[in-house]
C-alpha cells in the first residue's frame, strides 16, 4: 500500500515538473502557431544557471530568481530573433533549432560535460510524516509549487483581461485582431512568460530530472508528448498531460525501465488515434 | 500567334539552359575523383549521401509543404538496418539494401497515419517524437543496438561477386545512385503526381474540391521520400562502416532542414544544400571543439537572411545581371496568369 502512494506522489511530483515544463510551449503553440525548440534549452538554462551561482556562494533563492530571469531573457532575445521569420514552420523551425545548437554550446563551454548535480534548499531536505508514509519534502515542495503555478496560469487565462485576450487569440487570431487585440504584444509577453517557467522548471526540476548536455532534447520531448496528450493552447490540458505521462512514466520505470520510451509514444499514438486534438486542445492549424 | 511561337523558343531555351547545369555538374562530380586525395573522395561520397538525404527531405517539405523534424528516423532505418543485419547476422549488400528499404517503407506508413489529419507545428512535433522514441531505442536497447557504442562489422558490400567497397568505386557507385535519386525526383516533379503534391501544398481546399484524395497523396510523398532517404542510410552505413545512434538523433533531421533551406530551389538546391552542409560538418568539426556553435550560428542566419536559399540568391543576382532573361520568363509566367488570378480571387472564401 505504501510503496502504491508512493509511487503515485512520485508519479505526481514528476508531473508537476512536466507541468512547469510544457505550460509555456503549449502556450507558444497556441498564440503563436509556434514550435519552439529551444524550450528545452530554457530548462537547461534554468538549470545550470542555478547550479553555477550556488557553487560561487549565491544563495539558492536568488539563485531560483536569477534563474528565471535568465531564461525570460533568452526567451526574448529568440522572441526578437524570430520576428523576420514570419509564420515560414521551415525558417521558425531552422532558427530555434540553431539557438538550440548554440545555447548547448555555450553551456558545454561555462559549465563543462559533467553532469550538474543541482542543489536543494536545506530545509526541504529528508522526509515528512505523511502518517502512512515518509515522503521526501522536496518532492512534496515540486507538488505545490506546480499545483500554484497551475492556479496562477488557471486564474490569469480565466480571471483576468490579459487571459482573456489570450484566449481569444488562441481560438481565433484573425477574429481577435479584428477586435482590436494586439497578438504580437501578446505573443511576446506569452513567449517571454513562458520561457521563464520553463527556466523554472529547470531549476526545480533539475533535481529530478537532472541537468547535463542533452537534456535539452530529452526534455523537449516529454515537453512535446505532454503537449500532443493535452492538446495545444491549454493550460488544463497541459496539466492534464502531464499527469498522465508522469504517470505513465513513472509506473513503466518502476516496472519495466526499458519501455518507459515507448509507453509514452504508445499514448501519444492512442491519443492521436481516438482524438487527434488532445485532452483538451483543438485541433492545430 | 508569333508572340506565342517566340515565347514557346524562350521556353525551350530556357529548359535548355536548365540541362546545362545538372549535365556540367555531374560531369564534374565524375572528373574530380583524379584530381584528390583518398581521404578527400571519402569525404565527398559522405557529401553526396548527404544531397540524397536532403533531396529526399525536399520532396516532403519543398513539394509537399510538410515540415518533418523526423526524417532522421528513415535515414537511420536504412542504416540501422545494414548494421544490426551485419552485425548479427552477416548478411551482404543486397539483403540489408532491401530490408532497408522495406523498413523505411513501413515506418513511413505508420508514421503517416500518425500525420494524417496534422500540419505545421503538429506535423513538426509528431514526427519529431516518433524520430526521438527509436533514437532513445538506439540508444537504450543495448542487447540489440549495441547502444552508444553503434554497431561495427560491416564488411565490404559486394553484388554477385563484385566488391565495389573501395573508396574510388564506392564513390562512382554514390554518384551514379544520387544521379538516379535527381532525375527520379525530377521526373517526379514533372509528374501528374508532383504537381497535384504541390496543388496540396498551396491550396489543400481546392484540390479536395477537384476530387484528390489529399490524405493518400500526402502519405504517398512520405513514403516515396523515406524510401529514398533510407536509400542514402545504407550507402552512410556502408560507407562509414559503422553506425551509431546519431544518424536517428534529431540533429541529423535538424541538418537536412538546413540543407533544403539553405539550397532552395526544387531538385539540384537541395543536393547543392546537402552538399555545403556534409562539407561543412567536416571541415568546421575538423579545425574547432565550438562545430555545433558554428553550425547553430548557421541556422540562424539562413532563417534569418536566405528564405529562399541559395537559389533565390542566385536567381536574384542572376536578375541583376541578366535583366533580360528575367524578362523572358516573365512574359512566360505571365501566360498562366489568368488562372492564378482567378484562384487567388476566390481564395477568401475558405477562411470563416
Amino acid at each position: 500500500m505504501d510503496y502504491w502512494i508512493a509511487l503515485l506522489l512520485n508519479a505526481i511530483s514528476f508531473g508537476m515538473v512536466l507541468f512547469l515544463l510544457s505550460a509555456g510551449l503549449t502556450l507558444t503553440l497556441g498564440t503563436m502557431r509556434l514550435l519552439n525548440l529551444t524550450h528545452g534549452s530554457f530548462f537547461l538554462v534554468g538549470a545550470y544557471v542555478t547550479f553555477e551561482l550556488e557553487r560561487h556562494g549565491v544563495d539558492l533563492a536568488l539563485a531560483w530568481g536569477a534563474a528565471v530571469l535568465a531564461t525570460a531573457l533568452c526567451g526574448a532575445v529568440v522572441f526578437v530573433l524570430l520576428r523576420p521569420t514570419g509564420e515560414d514552420h521551415l525558417r521558425q523551425t531552422l532558427l530555434t533549432f540553431g539557438v538550440l545548437f548554440v545555447i548547448a554550446d555555450a553551456a558545454l563551454v561555462i559549465v563543462g560535460g559533467d553532469p550538474a548535480i543541482l542543489p536543494r534548499p536545506g530545509f526541504l531536505e529528508g522526509t515528512l510524516d505523511l502518517g502512512l508514509l515518509d515522503y521526501p519534502k522536496y518532492r512534496l515542495f515540486l507538488v505545490a509549487v506546480g499545483l500554484g503555478m497551475a492556479g496562477l496560469l488557471f486564474w490569469f487565462q480565466y480571471r483576468t483581461r490579459a487571459g482573456m485576450m489570450l484566449r481569444a487569440v488562441v481560438d481565433d487570431p484573425e477574429m481577435a485582431r479584428g477586435v482590436g487585440i494586439n497578438p504580437t504584444v501578446l505573443a511576446a509577453v506569452t513567449f517571454v512568460v513562458g520561457a521563464g517557467i520553463a527556466g523554472l522548471s529547470g531549476a526545480l526540476g533539475g533535481v529530478l530530472l537532472g541537468a547535463f548536455p542533452g537534456v535539452d532534447l530529452q526534455v523537449l520531448l516529454f515537453a512535446l508528448v505532454v503537449v500532443i496528450v493535452g492538446g495545444a493552447g491549454s493550460i488544463g490540458g497541459a496539466l492534464a498531460g502531464s499527469v498522465v505521462i508522469g504517470l505513465v512514466n513513472t509506473v513503466t520505470i518502476a516496472f519495466a525501465p526499458g519501455l518507459a520510451l515507448f509507453s509514452m509514444f504508445g499514448v501519444m499514438l492512442a491519443i492521436l488515434t481516438l482524438r487527434p486534438q488532445g485532452i483538451a486542445g483543438k485541433a492545430l492549424a | 500567334m508569333s508572340n506565342s511561337v517566340s515565347s514557346t523558343l524562350v521556353s525551350l531555351r530556357l529548359r535548355g539552359a536548365k540541362l546545362v547545369a545538372p549535365v556540367l555538374g555531374f560531369g564534374a562530380l565524375a572528373m574530380i575523383p583524379y584530381a584528390l586525395t583518398l581521404n578527400e573522395i571519402h569525404l565527398l561520397s559522405a557529401m553526396l549521401i548527404f544531397g540524397i538525404f536532403a533531396m529526399s527531405l525536399n520532396l516532403l517539405v519543398g513539394f509537399g509543404g510538410m515540415a518533418s523534424l523526423g526524417h532522421a528516423l528513415f535515414f537511420g532505418a536504412g542504416a540501422y538496418a545494414v548494421g544490426l543485419l551485419s552485425f548479427h547476422r552477416d548478411s551482404g549488400f543486397a539483403l540489408s539494401l532491401l530490408v532497408g528499404l522495406a523498413a523505411a517503407a513501413l515506418l513511413a506508413l505508420v508514421v503517416g497515419f500518425l500525420v494524417r489529419r496534422a500540419r505545421g507545428t503538429a506535423y513538426l512535433m509528431i514526427t519529431l517524437a516518433a524520430s526521438q522514441v527509436f533514437w532513445g531505442l538506439a540508444t537504450q536497447w543495448k542487447a540489440v543496438t549495441n547502444g552508444d557504442d553503434g554497431l561495427f562489422g560491416i564488411s565490404s558490400p559486394s553484388i554477385l561477386g563484385w566488391d565495389f567497397g573501395s573508396t574510388v568505386t564506392y564513390y562512382y557507385v554514390v554518384l551514379v545512385v544520387v544521379a538516379g535519386v535527381f532525375v527520379l525526383l525530377t521526373a517526379i516533379s514533372r509528374s501528374p503526381f508532383g504537381y497535384v503534391l504541390r496543388g496540396v501544398r498551396d491550396n489543400e481546399q481546392r484540390m479536395r474540391a477537384v476530387g484528390v484524395d489529399v490524405d493518400r497523396i500526402r502519405h504517398l510523398a512520405l513514403v516515396i521520400s523515406a524510401v529514398i532517404a533510407s536509400l542514402g542510410g545504407v550507402l552512410y552505413a556502408y560507407q562509414e562502416r559503422y553506425v551509431g545512434p546519431d544518424v536517428l538523433a534529431a540533429t541529423t533531421s535538424g541538418d537536412g532542414l538546413l540543407a533544403v533551406a539553405l539550397g532552395g530551389g526544387a531538385v539540384a538546391g537541395p543536393l547543392v544544400g546537402g552538399l555545403v552542409v556534409g562539407l561543412l560538418e567536416d571541415v568546421v568539426g575538423s579545425y574547432t571543439d565550438r562545430y555545433l556553435m558554428i553550425l547553430g550560428i548557421l541556422f540562424v542566419l539562413v532563417a534569418i537572411f536566405l528564405p529562399r536559399g541559395l537559389a533565390g540568391l542566385a536567381q536574384s543576382l542572376g536578375d541583376t545581371v541578366r535583366p533580360r532573361r528575367r524578362a523572358a520568363e516573365q512574359a512566360i509566367e505571365q501566360r498562366v496568369e489568368p488562372a492564378q488570378a482567378e484562384v487567388t480571387e476566390t481564395e477568401g472564401a475558405h477562411h470563416g
